[in-house]
Formats: C-alpha cells, structure tokens, sequence
C-alpha cells in the first residue's frame, strides 16, 4: 500500500529527471545528510585543520592565517618546556576528581528522587535550578558563601569553635576544592534526571523476580539498578570528562588572574591568555591540539573499559 | 490565475519600491564597540544621542564586557571589524601592521587637536617608516587619560583620629593623612604607611550590619595592579629604557617590593590577595586605603552621597592620596617628597577601523567623543574620567566645585607628568614576561610573608625576583622576536 502511494506521487518527478525510483531515495538521503555533514565540514573538520596548521605556525592573532610563518614543531617544544602549562594541565586533571563525586551523588539523589513520592517533582526542578542559572551569578554567590571573613561556611566553622576557619579564596590547597564543589552542585541536576530517566526504562518485573528470589534493596540496587544504568553512567562521564578538560568560565571568575599560586589556572586558561591576551594563536593552537588528544585518548579508553564491561 | 498572477506582479513591484526607497532614506550607520560599567555606559549613550541628531547617523552603540578584547581580535581577525573601537597602547603597531586601523591625519583636521593632552596623543602616534612610537601619523584619539591613585575612606581615618594624632605626636608618623595647609599632599614612606595601615586595621562596632563583617583594615593591595606604584616609588623600573631587559633583579625593584611586603606583613592588607574581595571591603568601610581609577570615582561617588545607607558619610567618605615612596626617602621633609612617588596612568583610545564605509563619520565620532569640549565636560563631571582638554582638567576641574572628588589634584598631578608613570607591559609586543615570568609565581612571597602554608615553597622577595629574571628575559627576548618577524 505504502509502495503504491510512493510511486503515485513521485511518478511525476521520476520522468522529469529521468531518475529511477532507488537513485531517488538515495538523492534524498544524501541531501539530507549532506547538511549536518556541511555543518560539520564547516564547524568542526576546517577549524580543526586549521588549529592543526597555525600550531606549526606562529600565527599573531589579528592577522590573516595565511600571513603566518611556519615553525615547525617550535610551538609543541615551548610549550613541553613551560612549567605553567604542566601545572595548567595538571590542575585540570585534578579538577575530574569532581566526577565521581558528582555522579555519585546524582545516583544517591537519583534513587531518592525515583520512589513514587508527591515531593519528588519539587526536589527535580530545585536541584535543576544549578544547571539553568546564569553561572556568573552563580560564582559571585559562591565568592561570598567561600569568603573568609564572611562567608557562612566560616561563619558556620567559628560557631562550632573553629577559631581560624580556612582562607577557602586564598589558600593553593582549598581553591581547587572550591571550585570542585561549585562544578559539582552545578552538574547535579542534569545528572540526576538522566539517571532518574535511565531508572525508570527498567523494566519492573527484574525487581520484581529479585523481589520473589529474598533480594534486599542493596543487593536490588547494586545488582539489578547500577549495571543497567551503566550506559547512562558512561554518557556522564565521557561528558564531563570532556567537559572538565574544558574548564574555563568558574575558575576565571571566581579568581583574580590564576589563583593562588595559580591553583585554579586551567589549560584552558593557559590557551585563552597565550592566544588572545598575548596574541600567540600558534602556540595556542598547540595546546588546543594537546588537549583535543588527550581527549580522544581519554574518551578512546573509556569506550574500551565500557565495552569489556559489556562483554 | 491571470488575475493572481497580476497581484504577485503588483506586490512584487510594490516591495521593490518600498526597499528603493527605504535604501534611499537609511542614514549612515557606524558601529562602535567598547568596554563600559553600567554608569559610564550610560553617560556615553547620552552623548551619543546628541551626536546622532547633530550628524543624521545612526550610532550602533555595543558594550563588550570582559570579552572585548577576544572578541575584538576575532572581529579583528575575521575582517568584520567595528566603524571604532578601542586601541590599546600596545597594540598600535600591530594595528597599523596589520592594516587594521585608519591614519586620523586623513579624516580629520588633526591641528585642532592640540588642546588635548600631548602626552595622551603622543602615546597613539607612530611613524611606521622609523619604528617610532610617539612620532608620525595619529592612529586613536584617547578616549580618556587615567590615573591610578589611592583612594581613602576618610570616615575610617576619622574613627582612628585620637590614635594617628597619637602615631604622629610619637614620631611614628610624620604627618596627618591629610593635604597641609600649603596644598601638601601626604606622602608617606613604606614603613610610615605600614604603620598607618596598621593603626587604620581594627574591629568597627559602628558599622552596619550590611558590612558584613566589624573587622576594618588599612589597605589591600594585589601585585598586578598595585605593586607598580611601589617599584617607582622606589626608583626603579620593570624594563630597562628601551624596553630589552628585564629589571626584576635590580636593588631599587626589590626594595618597592619589599616595601609592598612590609606593608603586608606589618598591618594592615587583609590575607586575600585577590582584587574582588578588596574591592567589596572597601565599599563596605571596611578598608581604608584602596587602589583608584579614574573610572572609579562616579560609583564611589554614589556611595558617598547616598544619604539612606551612608547617613552624614558615617562610614564611606571617600577621596584620592597619593602613593607611597621609598623608606630612603624618610628625612625628606613634605614637600620634597612631592616629586617622589607615581601611579600608573593610562589610555584607552578610539580608532577608525580601515574597512569602515563611513571613515568621515567615524573620525567624527571620535573626535566628538575625545576632544568635543562640551562631551568632556559633561563626562568628567558625571566623575566617568578626567577631562582630556588640558586647559579645562588644569583650570574649572580643579577650581568648580561641581567636580569630585575633592583632592582630584592627585589625579590631575599624575596627568602633568610630575607623578605619572606609564604601564610598565605598554612598550612590550606582549605581556608574557611579565603575566608569566612574574606574576604567575607571587604566592610564594606572600606564603614567605604571611608565614602561611599557601601551597607553594615560600620565598623572600629577593630570592623571587633572582630566581624568575632569566625566565622572564628570556619570554621578553621571544617577544621581541616576535615583534621583528611580524614587522612588514
């Protein structure tokens, strides 16, 4: 039936363009994906290319990249030699501590947010709140909940007789935390309602055979809850990891210039100020290239662990 | 279908000449991109405004925050530069370079401008055949010409009077903080400062609960904005003359440095060295001796005249002081050390963008807006800069009272050249020698200072500034490197 309405109204077409019914179809296709593969082309595979090139260069920003002189591998060189951006990269891969924690936190949420209660809708929208606030916003309170003098998390310390409350703002040793914390009440949200959505395509009659077999809620949740979430998991945490590798906007507003012994400078940090500040867009571009590595090597290991745990 | 296709025909024929005419009528438009707070964003619509109904233009007027300058470069870079937009100091040649900005002498009858300060003007002329800055053609026109000063809440220094009149009738401090009765300014040495800073720190119970906090304290200063102050007051310098060499391991920039710790560690600073935290203390009252732009000064304005939440100037008071100098200088009596101390001033200006369609008009715009006498007036006496006419910041500035704050002659001193300096990162092609080879390693003379574990292996200023010099020369060298193999 479907076939006789196809060829009704495409009949017309067809002896027109003197193209038969299969070249058709996969004219369509190809026009149809052919925009997200320009989009592409344009958006990601040429500026890519493009990084790739000005790293070998020493591209001044302002200037046309085609004025750009070669320089080989000058760029990859200072930058391995620049203690900065070993401390810069160093201090992004502490920041993914903040991973696990979230996500675990999410899933705890998660599970408490996903029991059929009344309350549950009010909780989701509250802690989805975070993801949807302007983060400026969100790092100016942040500033003054973490500020030593009168901020309330010291305010809370000195009720409870700490006398010398932390100098969160100013100490190399807390900045990193508090920046940790901040990504991490910001990210909640998203996760818990992946989780929470992830949760609720598990087919009910697994817990209720675990139910039938004596199986407590740990052993339920452990064995029949976490496995099955597993792909959500590993959604989550390919995209903060790429994301995390990307930090940027928190850090740069939270503190003045790099922090405290540049405890919250990021590689991210370090290539903005190099590229746009100190208009050095090849050697900017070599970090760029360094860290998108790094992230398809991370992202690479990733699916592999996944894909042995689904074996 | 013939009478359809007659009215297709007749609305096609209609918004034809519709569009005609509607090009016939489009008054030129310019886009200028800047960087603005609120208040002075406002103050330049105003003037704007006046500017579009004296020309017949449309003036598309964009705020950048803190991402003019990035995004100015892609502007820049993607060849969809703003009609006028900012020119840094250091920027100029590369602007000129890269073709980006348009020679003013062309546009404009630049002979009218000698009214502005010629220092301000010089530091936008380049001679691109000699390399010279301060020479040839004229590439911006200064939006403004600021200062950077102290600012000091005098409610503070009224609350401690009994105990600086006691520091001063011990010795311990030379003079009240206040301009003597012969127009004297207080210039303090680092260690007479670090003693005022201490007797300005203490708990103010008269504060009101929206402070936040009782705990008041004497300054707080932060290296990348405040510490240059200390090295001239010191009689040192961050580069050599032409600008070749780095200075960090010179005595005279170790010992403004020092003087900077001392005030630090003696009294004083709160423990953050960060800007934010400083800049909320002082506009609660609770700092007394802060850093001062001249674009500073119409918010601490507000504050001060808002007689709701500051009744009588009870806790905010504000007016401008000069820098401190070297503790060499402490048998100085106070008027020799007038000339001694320095504040940072600085230009912003606006240039034409090569690629405009309407150069003229853009010229125009910036001249209205740098050199426009009625424009000056208006927007230094919202308190959003200093004049840039020179006859009119040295004479109605300083004598109508209209004006504020009331020791602008701090300001306009700086201006003159007696106590003004230029940023020391402005004759460099880039600021890496300086971001990196100094700035990024300071938290360890403040964990050295503050005899506090801030995560990093704490050092005195001296053992800092000899172990950063070869690597901030050597990121100067790259710099100058950079510069030539760009250089046409």
């Amino acid at each position: 039936m479907q076939q006789a309405v196809r060829k009704k109204v495409t009949a017309p077409d067809l002896r027109q363009r003197g193209l038969n019914y299969r070249q058709k179809d996969a004219l369509w296709g190809y026009a149809l994906i052919a925009i997200p593969l320009i989009g592409m082309l344009f958006f990601v595979v040429i500026p890519f290319g493009m990084s790739v090139y000005s790293s070998f260069t020493s591209w001044p920003m302002g200037q046309p990249i085609e004025k750009a002189k070669m320089v080989g591998l000058k760029n990859y060189v200072d930058m391995f030699n620049n203690k900065l951006f070993w401390q810069s990269l160093g201090n992004t891969f502490f920041y993914m501590i903040g991973i696990p924690i979230g996500l675990a936190i999410s899933l705890i949420l998660a599970a408490a947010m996903n029991r059929g209660t009344r309350s549950e809708k009010v909780f989701r929208v509250i802690y989805y709140v975070p993801v949807i606030s302007s983060v400026v916003a969100i790092t100016f309170v942040f500033q003054q909940i973490f500020n030593a003098d009168v901020g309330i998390i010291n305010e809370g310390l000195r009720s409870i007789g700490i006398a010398d409350p932390p100098n969160w703002m100013s100490h190399a040793g807390y900045t990193k935390w508090v920046i940790i914390i901040l990504s991490v009440w910001k990210g909640l949200g998203s996760s818990i309602i992946l989780y929470i959505a992830g949760m609720q395509g598990i087919s009910r009659s697994y817990y209720e055979a675990a139910q039938v077999d004596g199986a407590n809620w740990w052993q339920t949740f452990t064995r029949i809850t976490l496995p099955l979430l597993m792909p959500v998991t590993f959604y989550l945490i390919v995209t903060s990891v790429i994301g995390g590798a990307q930090m940027y906007v928190e850090p740069r507003l939270m503190f003045t210039g790099n922090g405290p012994a540049n405890s919250t400078f990021t590689t991210v940090i370090h290539l903005y100020d190099r590229t746009f500040v100190n208009s050095k867009a090849g050697y900017g571009s070599a970090v760029a290239v360094f860290l998108a590595v790094i992230i398809f090597i991370l992202t690479l290991i990733q699916f592999k662990v996944n894909g042995k745990g689904d074996k | 279908m013939k009478k359809l296709l007659a009215v297709l025909l007749t609305v096609c024929m209609l918004s034809t000449l519709w569009a005609a005419i509607a090009v016939a009528d489009e008054k030129p438009t310019i886009v200028v991109n800047t960087f603005a707070q609120e208040h002075e964003k406002a103050m330049y619509e105003e003037v704007i405004k006046q500017f579009e109904e004296e020309n017949n233009c449309i003036v598309d007027f964009r705020v950048s925050g803190d991402q003019y300058w990035p995004e100015l470069e892609a502007s820049l870079t993607a060849g969809n530069a703003p009609d006028v937009f900012y020119l840094g100091l250091a920027d100029v040649r590369k602007r000129v370079w890269t073709g980006a900005v348009a020679a003013l002498d062309d546009l404009l009858d630049v002979s009218t401008l000698n009214t502005i300060w010629p220092e301000a003007l010089n530091l936008y002329k380049y001679d691109a055949e000699t390399n010279t800055m301060g020479e040839g053609k004229i590439y911006g026109l200064p939006k403004d010409f600021s200062a950077v000063s102290m600012t000091v809440n005098k409610a503070i220094i009224k609350k401690r009077d009994a105990e600086i009149k006691q520091a001063v009738a011990d010795g311990i401090l030379p003079f009240y903080p206040e301009i003597d009765a012969n127009g004297n300014l207080p210039v303090y040495t680092f260690t007479e400062f670090a003693e005022l800073c201490k007797i300005l720190t203490f708990e103010d119970p008269t504060l009101p609960e929206t402070a936040g906090s009782k705990q008041v304290y004497g300054t707080h200063l932060w290296e990348d904005f405040t510490l240059p102050p200390f090295i001239w007051g010191a009689g040192g310098e961050y580069l050599n003359e032409d600008a070749t060499q780095v200075l960090f391991n010179s005595d005279k920039f170790i010992e403004g440095y020092e003087g900077f710790m001392k005030i630090v560690e003696l009294g004083g600073s709160g423990s953050s060295t960060d800007e934010t935290s400083g800049y909320l203390k002082f506009l609660a009252g609770r700092c007394a001796y802060f850093p001062c732009g001249t674009w500073d000064v119409a918010a601490f304005q507000a504050i001060e005249d808002d007689e709701a939440v500051n009744p009588g100037k009870s806790w905010f008071d504000f007016d401008v002081a000069p820098w401190p100098i070297s503790d060499s200088y402490k048998d100085l009596s106070i008027e020799e050390r007038q000339d001694k101390w320095a504040g940072r001033v600085d230009s912003v200006g606006f240039c034409v963008s090569a690629q405009s369609k309407y150069p003229e008009l853009a010229a125009k715009f910036a001249y209205q807006m740098s050199a426009n006498e009625d424009v000056q007036r208006f927007l230094a006496k919202k308190g959003g800069q200093l004049p840039n006419i020179v006859a009119m910041a040295e004479g109605e500035y300083l004598t109508d009272d209209s004006y504020f704050p009331e020791t602008r002659v701090v300001f306009v001193r700086m201006l003159q050249g007696q106590n003004g300096h230029r940023v020391p990162t402005v004759p460099t092609w880039n600021a890496l020698w300086y971001s990196e080879g100094f700035i990024s390693g300071v938290g360890s003379v403040w964990s050295y200072y503050e005899k506090k574990d801030a995560g990093v292996q704490p050092m005195s200023c001296r053992e800092y500034c000899e172990s950063i010099q070869d690597n901030a020369q050597q990121l100067l060298q790259d710099s100058i490197d950079d510069m030539e193999a760009m250089r046409p």
